[in-house]
């Protein structure tokens, strides 16, 4: 456990000594923030009902999923397929340390940074644009908020390593990883609100593990669920964490299999 | 004497573009996997630049004095010049921060053609013209589909507007690269870039009405592709094409002068 708690740490000190590349990450995340808010601004004061949402309940909803999306999408598991190319995974088979683990470590890294960071572009947003925000002042519905991200982080770590574990089998897989990316973008609710959609194609991409990412902690925060839904999207998303977990932790055995350390 | 000169030194540097796009062709056509990968990405950008749009729009009729077929041509045309602007210069450009960390710019700073022209243009991306490609499409769908009347003048004007957009938006961009000559750690500047380019899909008015200050800060983002829009749907008086031209000029001979003056802070360190 020690030697993870030392990843961490290493990982935040990596970051900070690359301070302009990481600040320039940020002004880019802030800056697409202030786009979209204006765009749905703009959008729902003309019409002010928005499939059901008004003005203040889309600016929430977005500026939530936005969040969720920097703690739960902030990932250097993307690194994983170049090492695997490039033959770097040898190194880490040979010490005593588990890749996957230590992955998870550097991510926990990644997101506290990135946390961190956009607590303090939200407070630049919110003294100067006043958006019209609801505030949850439930504690249990915060609690269950707080759950729910983390087990979303958890999912996303596994559907990230997973994707990045096609560098066993293609040199070149960059593109159906960009595609793949994309497309849990749009579908996780990160975007728009997936209850927009009609109804038969939300009830099938309920079923999926994508929307358990951004959407379903999104809409608790907005006390828009029901204790049934509640508890059966946490159902739906924990057996998802295990199917993912399982599929991985497959995809790895099979991936050390064919694994040739290339480059090294 | 001059313009004879000034004609061979033309004819020079044509043959030298079209060597470029054989070269950059061939390269293209020889990894497979790669072509593939950018088919695919290209797509993927293509759809989403305009199924996000269509979601927008799907409740609304109008946004800051924009119709919603209009917000949707908007994004149609900004996907046929972020496709031709990937196409011609985003990879060329976005290789400038490792050039100039790993002293590699050297081996253009000696060739015998103009530096800013090879580094603009030596690498060609044959992918991205399919989101232009889908973004025509769509335009033409458009257009049938909603009875968009568009002259003939309209559709010049449009055209020449686009191709001053896509100029002023190299402009800028080179600009921005031009910084990691003073300073090398700016690799991730062209992540910043794609998404400033993203502002381009909005009406300038919405900007506006943001605030003033906001408006006159991404003025050369915001005209971009709203302009050429503007003028193809007839929503804007024609003289704005003067302004854009006086624009785009003064944008590409600021791009020309900052990269002279930043050559001078470059040491071609471990070159």
């Amino acid at each position: 456990m020690k030697k993870y708690i030392q990843i961490t740490k290493n990982t935040w000190d990596e970051a900070l000594i690359y301070r302009t590349s990481f600040i320039f990450y940020r002004v880019r995340e802030l800056l697409k923030l202030f786009s979209l808010y204006f765009l749905w601004y703009f959008v729902t004061s003309q019409n002010k009902d928005f499939f059901g949402y008004d003005q203040s309940g889309i600016i929430t909803y977005l500026l939530i999923s936005t969040f969720v999306g920097d703690f739960i999408y902030s990932t250097r598991t993307t690194a994983i397929a170049s090492e695997i190319n490039e033959g770097i995974l040898t190194n880490f088979l040979l010490r005593p340390l588990s890749y996957l683990k230590y992955y998870f470590a550097r991510d926990l890294a990644d997101k506290a940074l990135n946390v961190l960071f956009a607590l303090g572009e939200y407070a630049i947003f919110f003294s100067l644009l006043h958006p019209p925000f609801i505030f949850q002042t439930n504690p249990i519905s915060l609690m269950i908020f707080v759950a729910s991200v983390l087990l979303g982080v958890i999912l996303y770590y596994f559907i990230s390593v997973l994707i990045s574990l096609i560098g066993f089998w293609s040199n070149e897989g960059w593109g159906p990883r960009f595609i793949f990316y994309q497309t849990i973008g749009f579908i996780s609710g990160s975007l728009f609100p997936l209850d927009v959609l009609p109804k038969s194609v939300f009830a099938i991409l309920e079923l999926l593990p994508f929307p358990y990412l951004i959407f379903f902690q999104t809409k608790i925060y907005q006390g828009q669920l029901s204790g049934s839904d509640i508890g059966r999207g946490f159902l739906i998303l924990i057996i998802w964490i295990g199917i993912m977990c399982g599929i991985t932790m497959w995809a790895w055995k099979k991936g050390l299999h064919v694994y040739t350390a290339q480059g090294r | 004497m001059l313009l004879r000169e000034l004609d061979s030194n033309m004819k020079h540097y044509i043959k030298v573009y079209i060597r470029i796009l054989r070269i950059n062709f061939s390269e293209f056509k020889a990894y497979r996997v790669n072509m593939f990968n950018t088919f695919i990405s290209s797509t993927t950008w293509g759809i989403f630049a305009i199924v996000g749009p269509l979601l927008l729009t799907s409740n609304v009729t109008m946004v800051v004095g924009w119709k919603r077929e209009e917000l949707l041509i908007l994004a149609a045309i900004q996907s046929i010049l972020i496709g031709i602007f990937d196409c011609l210069f985003a990879r060329s450009l976005s290789r400038l921060p490792l050039y100039v960390e790993r002293g590699q710019l050297d081996s253009y700073l000696i060739k015998p053609l103009n530096d800013q022209f090879l580094i603009s243009l030596h690498k060609i991306n044959y992918g991205s013209l399919l989101r232009s490609m889908i973004g025509i499409f769509f335009l033409v769908y458009l257009v049938n589909a909603y009875k968009i009347h568009v002259t003939g003048l309209g559709l010049v004007f449009g055209v020449i507007t686009l191709l001053m957009g896509l100029l002023s938006l190299y402009a800028i961009w080179f600009i921005s690269m031009t910084l990691t000559l003073w300073f090398t750690r700016l690799s991730n500047i062209s992540d910043l870039l794609y998404t400033l380019r993203g502002i381009s899909r909005y009406p300038e008015q919405i900007m506006k009405e943001v605030s003033i200050y906001v408006f006159i800060l991404f003025f050369p983002l915001a005209i971009v592709v709203a302009r050429p829009t503007a003028l193809l749907l007839n929503k804007m008086d024609n003289n704005v094409i003067l302004v854009s031209f006086i624009f785009t000029a003064i944008l590409l001979y600021a791009s020309h002068r900052v990269w002279l003056f930043a050559l001078r802070s470059y040491t071609s360190a471990s070159s």
